[in-house]
């Protein structure tokens, strides 16, 4: 039994997000920009609005030529993206231990937050061997922070804040 | 030519061989190293040259410049997380040659095309530092408003799937780029009220979160998917092998695009304000345009590497023709040389060639003679990095995520890099998997500040009238004439393409 056809690819649905994204882009830019009275339309909100309206111009040009193309059975289709549970779950699990990494690089220090984060990274990206995996996250925090330390004369906050613990 | 003769024996000493050396080599290391670049490296050791020799000081800093800009190319070609701007272009096709197993192949092509390129430009430096400057005084606004439209269409246009979405991406790098202080009325232009954007948003949390933090995410993505069962992402190093050398003799075959992509380096490099990354760009551009497999650009060509490589490295010699002819700074990078060469008494400018030309020799010559350390440093080198291929994929992944966040963080010393380094990467993953060009992103947003002066120093100047303007312009018109053939050329291929496509579904 074939699968029916779903309403909107995800490309579309994308093209979609993006024209209503530059809808809303449009509406902020007056309140954000200090336009004053400049001769010739040459002012500080030329080159944002511009911007905003070439891409809400060509992202919709791109979506009537696929909508054109999905009516018409004789044109080829472009392959659509796969968006599953694997994709979302890749994204948010790196986008969440950054952030976190981020909050506790200050409260933590970089030593004990980035031994912690390579050793998330490395579990979710298929190291099972616990041994290698803290040698490796001990060996690459090291030489990070030494080479910035002694290196570059960057000082990274290397122990934990503890008067920031303590609120 | 006896300042010639003096200029040159000056270099031949042991103090400013010396720092070459010591220059080219930690040019290398930091321009390998993701968020930090040669300019970094330039602002931090430039302290400490101020005790030495004022041209063992230029060789060390010409050192760092000229290993920097070869040394972006080895994370670029490793990672595909370039370690400088400027290499962004080399990883479209390096990392695909690493990743099937070609890893000295291609670190040894990004090596001799980068000598090879900067030494094409050093020679033509000495022969027409003078007579090009008088062309680069002649760009005014008008000129620098139709070349960069110019490298936006070429760049949107040939670098993805799509020319509508490449131009989309394009326009949103010019958007972005946008967000900080407008540089004519210095009035805060769409900040949101954050006091870190007022100086715009950082190029390098940017540039390093669409490119390195994206392919962490990937790798996630790919562990997940051998989870659920899917062995077609069975769990692998970047590549098996470093793979064979590159023998010399195949480099030589490459001569055309090296060749073309140095003269087009030493031409932009000579433009103030264009910039590494845009002759990176175009090189890598022209390269696919006169190839006869473009297709194959972007899944691992020697010469996709060759040619950015190339015509980076000649924008080092390029650059110097604006800094020691004119006084004017192209990039970053020189613009902290010129800083040190005052601190020196060294006041570059048209007339530094009648009061000190036996120094202005003696820089060429440094520029000359560091293209050989870099050959010398990178060919040690190469064989050290290409172990790197070796290690599992979660343990380079991870270390990647890791050096991304210390580099980002060390660069500005900021948390709030980090976010943006964040957002970005989201940003670049969906652009990555919908086909909207990260690389026309990049170049909008590279450019857009030079863009956005020019544009609107030129609507000003023409007075209501910009086509009367742009037809007493001869180079502005012709870089006009130039965007509207690229957009109908662009646009045809595409249509022959789809026609293609169509006859053989």
């Amino acid at each position: 039994m074939i699968a029916p056809r779903p309403i909107m690819t995800n490309r579309q649905v994308v093209s979609v997000v993006i024209v209503m994204l530059c809808g809303v882009a449009l509406w902020i830019i007056p309140a954000e920009v200090d336009d004053g009275q400049t001769s010739f339309a040459s002012g500080a909100a030329l080159l944002p609005d511009l911007a905003v309206s070439l891409i809400l111009f060509f992202v919709l040009l791109d979506l009537v030529i696929s909508f054109a193309r999905r009516i018409s059975m004789t044109k080829v289709l472009e392959a659509d993206v796969v968006i599953k549970r694997a994709q979302i779950l890749g994204l948010l699990t790196v986008v969440g231990a950054m952030t976190v990494y981020a909050i506790a690089l200050l409260l933590l220090g970089y030593l004990v937050a980035s031994g912690l984060l390579l050793i998330f990274l490395m579990f979710c990206t298929g190291g099972r061997n616990i041994a290698l995996i803290v040698v490796i996250s001990v060996m690459a925090v090291a030489v990070l922070y030494l080479g910035m330390r002694y290196g570059f004369g960057i000082h990274l906050p290397a122990l934990p804040n503890f008067t920031e613990l303590k609120g | 030519m006896d300042a010639l003769v003096a200029g040159i024996l000056s270099v031949f000493t042991l103090g400013p061989l010396f720092g070459i050396a010591a220059g080219v080599a930690v040019g290398i290391f930091m321009g390998a190293i993701p968020g930090l670049t040669a300019a970094m490296a330039i602002a931090l050791l430039s302290p400490i040259t101020f005790g030495m020799e004022p041209i063992t000081a230029i060789a060390f800093l010409v050192g760092i410049y000229k290993g920097g800009t070869f040394g972006g190319s080895i994370s670029a070609i490793l990672l595909n997380t370039p370690g400088s701007p400027e290499a962004t272009a080399t990883a479209f096709d390096g990392y695909p040659l690493a990743k099937s197993g070609q890893v000295k192949r291609a670190l040894q092509m990004a090596l001799f095309a980068s000598v090879a390129g900067a030494l094409l430009a050093d020679l033509l430096l000495y022969a027409v530092a003078a007579p090009f400057s008088k062309i680069a005084l002649k760009f005014g606004p008008t000129e620098v408003t139709f070349t960069v439209l110019f490298a936006f269409t070429f760049v949107a246009g040939l670098t993805g799937k799509s020319m509508l979405r490449g131009m989309a991406a394009c326009a949103f790098g010019v958007l972005c780029a946008m967000i900080g202080l407008d540089p004519m009325s210095a009035t805060p232009r769409m900040n949101f009220g954050y006091i870190e954007l007022q100086d715009g948003l950082p190029l390098l949390p940017i540039a390093i979160g669409m490119l390195g933090v994206t392919e962490v995410i990937l790798a996630v993505e790919r562990s997940i998917e051998r989870r659920q069962g899917n062995n077609a992402n069975a769990i692998q190093s970047i590549s098996e092998t470093s793979g064979p050398p590159l023998p010399v003799a195949e480099f030589l075959t490459y001569w055309k695009t090296v060749l073309r992509s140095s003269l087009i380096g030493s031409v932009i490099g000579a433009l103030p304000g264009i910039g590494a990354s845009m002759a990176a760009f175009v090189g890598y551009g022209t390269a696919r345009k006169y190839s006869k497999t473009p297709e194959k650009f972007g899944h691992g060509m020697l010469d996709g590497v060759a040619a950015p490589e190339a015509a980076n490295s000649a924008v080092v010699g390029g650059s110097f023709v604006p800094l020691l002819t004119l006084g004017i700074p192209g990039n970053v990078t020189t613009a902290l040389l010129i800083g040190t060469f005052l601190v020196h008494g060294i006041e570059p400018g048209p007339h530094v060639f009648k009061t000190n030309p036996t120094l202005i020799y003696g820089i060429f010559t440094i520029l000359f003679v560091a293209n050989f350390f870099n050959l010398g440093l990178g060919l040690l080198g190469s064989r050290l990095y290409s172990h790197i291929v070796k290690v599992p994929e979660y343990a380079s992944y991870s270390v990647i995520g890791l050096t991304c966040l210390s580099g980002v963080y060390a660069s500005s010393n900021s948390l709030f890099s980090i976010y943006v380094m964040i957002i970005f990467a989201v940003i670049g993953y969906f652009m990555k998997k919908f086909d909207y060009s990260f690389v026309a992103f990049l170049i909008g947003f590279v450019l857009a500040p030079e863009f956005e002066i020019s544009f609107r120093s030129f609507l000003l100047v023409a007075q209501g009238n910009p086509i009367g303007l742009l037809f007493k312009s001869p180079i502005a018109l012709f870089f006009c004439a130039l965007t509207l053939l690229a957009i109908v050329r662009i646009t045809w291929t595409e249509h022959g393409k789809t026609k293609k496509a169509r006859r053989q579904s």
